[in-house]
């Protein structure tokens, strides 16, 4: 029945030019929104709303979805050519999507993103559709002792994140743990790390954050090279991008949609979380860990998969249980309700044809944003065409508006400012920034239910254990420590025995 | 040349002479500008909600853009501030509720009370207690009596302290003789998940955010602590008709910095009261479970007096009031 009613809405939908053309104007704005440092694909449809006062319920779940979608995407374009991150789900491209247009494949990185972004985009829709039900109980089973071992685990995949010594990750990972504790404590509202200070009371926002770590600290680090030659442009390069290569790479998008899916089906996850695990786990199964970072596709391919099908893992709650998946599906719902619509059990229970549109909707967007986004990366590569002069210029003045846009807050800019120095030393003596964003995604999350978990247990830790996902969880994470120890052993082992073989021992990483 | 010369001239003395023209007419046209309506929580949540449907309505009332800016961070305390600390134009008007004044008694850098003025009073958001229908509780006696038997076998999802939840969570329990084993979620829209994922049993949000799961029958509302039955749940009975004489609520209001010329607050008062009054609001308000109680600016004082008198003793009881904040 719901297939049926879900190609009957597809025909109808897919033959009306108003509504194609909206689908496309929704697109448009948000692609552009979304590439817009600061607006998260949250404020980009907040910004909408109002426009949809005047429409038809239906018409405006369309125009915002399509808006939403292609807003994931837009989130990119600025983190792979500026390496300014739109959205907070987009802070992984940049690791791999900067370097990439610096060396003159910006065209090619944003072909990646793009045919990553809508290739997990379907597959979030196809486990929607089709696992709903599936999804929806797994994500119920998830309270706060598998949020706090899921965490874990992500913090766990932390050491295979970065490149160089796993000590140093993890350490550089603690710090931002901390770093996430300063501000209001999420379960009882007092202060931490604040010193009565307005400043530090509204705490370190990740974005802020984040602008300022790689967007500002890398014009820092130009500033430094200032009396060298200037920095010659990179070439664009080829645009476009041979399908072969992009077919070449299905099992890493397959395996990022599907990390994104899950998580974003899990309540309260969010897409950060969904990319950050599906770029460590995209590094530690690569051949060449030790060339991400520095341009390598896998490293894009794998985030911006995960990041649109988070999308359709996100509206499995909301759908399943009528509860928002993330920020953004909550300002869908509030979206929703302006419509007289209130998204919950009734409303999905009774009404077959408004999941429909749903789904077409998702759908429609996506094809929308593959064929604007394709029209538009030779457009968007020209960005790289600037004088890095005058690109420092616009990508300083960005780093203010986006810090400042995100919570109106002057404070946040001095926090982007604070960090973008972090940065720029970090990277002077060679220590890796991205675990201090995986500490500051995660720290927050893992202690909020861990916390929580202690209160409901009354103490006792047994509560992990009792609970099969969290205990299949906190036995990966042991495993993926110990795995790494068991295999140098058995090396070891080996090469005793093997008696002067022992020069031979078999190296972690081919490549080095 | 010449004709040039004269061109410019003439366009100059005319930007000149309208100069002051303009900024009279912006002082007698209030508004002449885009009204901000400042939200201190994330888009998506209750009061963003409110703000932007307002917003709609405040537009056409008064002819003039209004935009919605969400300022938040700090519980709530970085956006109250910037409400407080801009220009007492009537160009910057922020949603209150009683978090700020449960933040004016738990943290010294929170703004002051008495830097905000109630321009107008929306709606009550009476406390309530609900229960997972899993758990087989039909009424408030059935809960009463499991709560007694065994305190643990219940657990509250509700907001840290400070939050709305968290205020019910202390005067409804207390009333009803029983002790809660209170778990802290961050926001409504959490707790809410907690309440239909299983991991607590009870919560003590009000009405708006579980509206919908009420009506499907997933959970059980056993009391609302309001004079009147809410207007959305009419065979939900009030603790009072159940014997039990709690009246306690949250409250949404429009405040501005202190200090609007007269004339221009009376203006705002009148366009807030229309907007909320208006037809739009008011059936989308009463969708979404909320209890309007439309009052114009003298109605808000009051209640915003009320309240501190309600959540000061709270907070001392459960020792949050901050030491320099703590009344002599």
């Amino acid at each position: 029945m719901l297939l049926e009613s879900f190609f009957t809405v597809l025909a109808d939908f897919a033959t009306s030019p108003a509504m194609l053309g909206l689908v496309g104007l929704g697109a448009i704005l948000g692609l552009v929104l979304g590439a817009i440092p600061g607006i998260s694909s949250t404020m980009a449809l907040a910004i909408l709303m109002p426009v949809t006062f005047t429409m038809e319920p239906g018409v405006a779940i369309l125009f915002l979805i399509s808006v939403f979608m292609s807003s994931v995407y837009g989130g990119s374009i600025s983190a792979i050519l500026m390496k300014l991150p739109g959205t907070p789900a987009s802070i992984f491209t940049q690791i791999d999507g900067y370097p990439m247009a610096q060396s003159g494949r910006a065209g090619h990185a944003l072909n990646y993103a793009l045919v990553a972004s809508t290739v997990g985009g379907m597959v979030g829709l196809a486990l929607l559709v089709v696992l709903a039900p599936v999804l929806a109980d797994f994500a119920t089973n998830f309270r706060s002792p598998e949020f706090a071992a899921v965490a874990l685990f992500g913090i766990v995949m932390l050491s295979f994140a970065s490149n160089g010594s796993t000590l140093v990750a993890s350490v550089v990972g603690f710090v931002g743990i901390l770093l996430g504790m300063v501000g209001f404590d999420a379960l009882t509202d007092a202060q931490r790390m604040t010193m009565n200070q307005p400043m530090l009371q509204s705490g370190l926002n990740l974005i802020p954050v984040i602008i300022g770590l790689f967007g500002l600290g890398e014009i820092l680090q130009n500033l430094v090279r200032f009396g060298d030659a200037p920095t010659a442009r990179p070439a664009i390069g080829k645009v476009m991008l041979p399908i072969a290569e992009l077919a070449r790479r299905w099992k890493v998008m397959l395996r990022g949609s599907v990390i994104g899916t899950f998580i974003g089906a899990i309540p309260a996850a969010g897409s950060a979380v969904a990319v950050s695990i599906a770029y460590a786990q995209e590094r530690r199964l690569s051949k060449e860990p030790e060339t991400f970072g520095t341009g390598h596709p896998d490293g894009l391919v794998a985030p911006e998969a995960a990041n649109s099908a988070s999308v359709g893992g996100s509206l499995i709650p909301l759908i399943a249980l009528g509860v928002p998946g993330d920020t953004i599906t909550a300002v869908l719902m509030g979206a929703l309700m302006v419509h007289g619509l209130t998204p919950g059990p009734l409303l999905f229970a009774n009404d077959p044809t408004f999941v429909s549109w749903i789904y077409v909707s998702v759908l429609l967007a996506l094809v929308a944003t593959l064929v604007l986004g394709l029209g538009m990366i030779r457009a968007a590569v020209l960005v790289t065409r600037i004088p890095p002069q005058l690109m420092y210029v616009f990508i300083a003045v960005f780093c203010v508006i986006g810090a400042f846009a995100i919570r109106n807050d002057m404070n946040d800019v001095y926090v982007m400012i604070a960090f973008g120095v972090v940065g720029f030393v970090f990277s002077r003596i060679g220590l890796p920034v991205t675990p201090l964003a995986f500490g500051l995604i995660l720290g927050p999350i893992l202690e909020e239910n861990l916390r929580r978990s202690l209160m409901i247990s009354q103490g006792s830790w047994k509560i992990f254990i009792d609970r099969p996902i969290s205990a299949t969880l906190l036995g990966v994470c042991v495993l993926l420590v110990a795995l790494p120890l068991i295999t140098a052993l058995l090396h070891r082992l080996q090469g005793s025995l093997a008696g002067k073989k022992s020069e031979n021992i078999p190296k972690n990483y081919p490549g080095e | 040349m010449k004709r040039r010369q004269l061109f410019a001239t003439v366009t100059g003395l005319m930007t000149l002479a309208s100069l002051p023209m303009t900024s009279a007419l912006a002082q007698d046209a209030y508004p002449s500008e885009p009204i901000h309506i400042t939200v201190v929580w994330p888009a998506g949540g209750g009061h963003d909600l409110v703000g932007r449907l307002i917003g709609h309505e405040l537009s056409e009332i008064m002819d003039t853009a209004v935009v919605v800016d969400n300022v938040t961070g700090a519980g709530g305390s970085t956006g109250i501030r910037h409400i407080a600390e801009a220009d007492p134009d009537g160009y910057t008007i922020g949603v209150m509720g009683l978090h700020a004044v449960s933040q004016s008694f738990m943290n010294p850098a929170a703004p002051k009370l008495d830097g905000l003025d109630p321009i107008a009073y929306i709606s009550d958001e009476p406390g309530a207690i609900e229960v997972s229908v899993d758990m087989g509780i039909d009424t408030l006696d059935d809960y009463i009596a499991a709560m007694k038997s065994d305190p643990m076998s219940l657990m509250n999802g509700n907001d840290p302290q400070g939050g709305n939840s968290f205020i019910f969570a202390s005067v409804i329990p207390d009333a009803l003789g029983v002790n809660m084993m209170k778990l802290p979620y961050p926001g409504h829209a959490p707790t809410v998940t907690a309440l239909l994922t299983g991991e607590v049993q009870t919560a003590t949000l009000p009405i708006p955010p579980i509206l919908e799961h009420a009506k499907a029958g997933k959970v059980k509302v056993l009391g609302v602590a309001a004079e009147q039955r809410h207007p959305q749940l009419p065979d939900v009975p009030t603790f009072k008709e159940q014997g039990y004489d709690i009246v306690v609520n949250d409250f949404v209001m429009l405040v501005a910095p202190v200090g609007i010329p007269q004339d221009v607050r009376a203006k705002l008062e009148e366009g807030l009261l229309k907007a909320i009054k208006s037809a739009g609001f008011t059936s989308a308000a009463a969708e979404n479970g909320m209890v309007l109680r439309p009052g114009g600016a003298d109605m808000a004082a009051e209640e915003l007096a009320k309240q501190v008198e309600l959540v000061y003793p709270i907070l001392e009881q459960a020792d949050l009031v901050a030491e320099e904040l703590k009344r002599k």
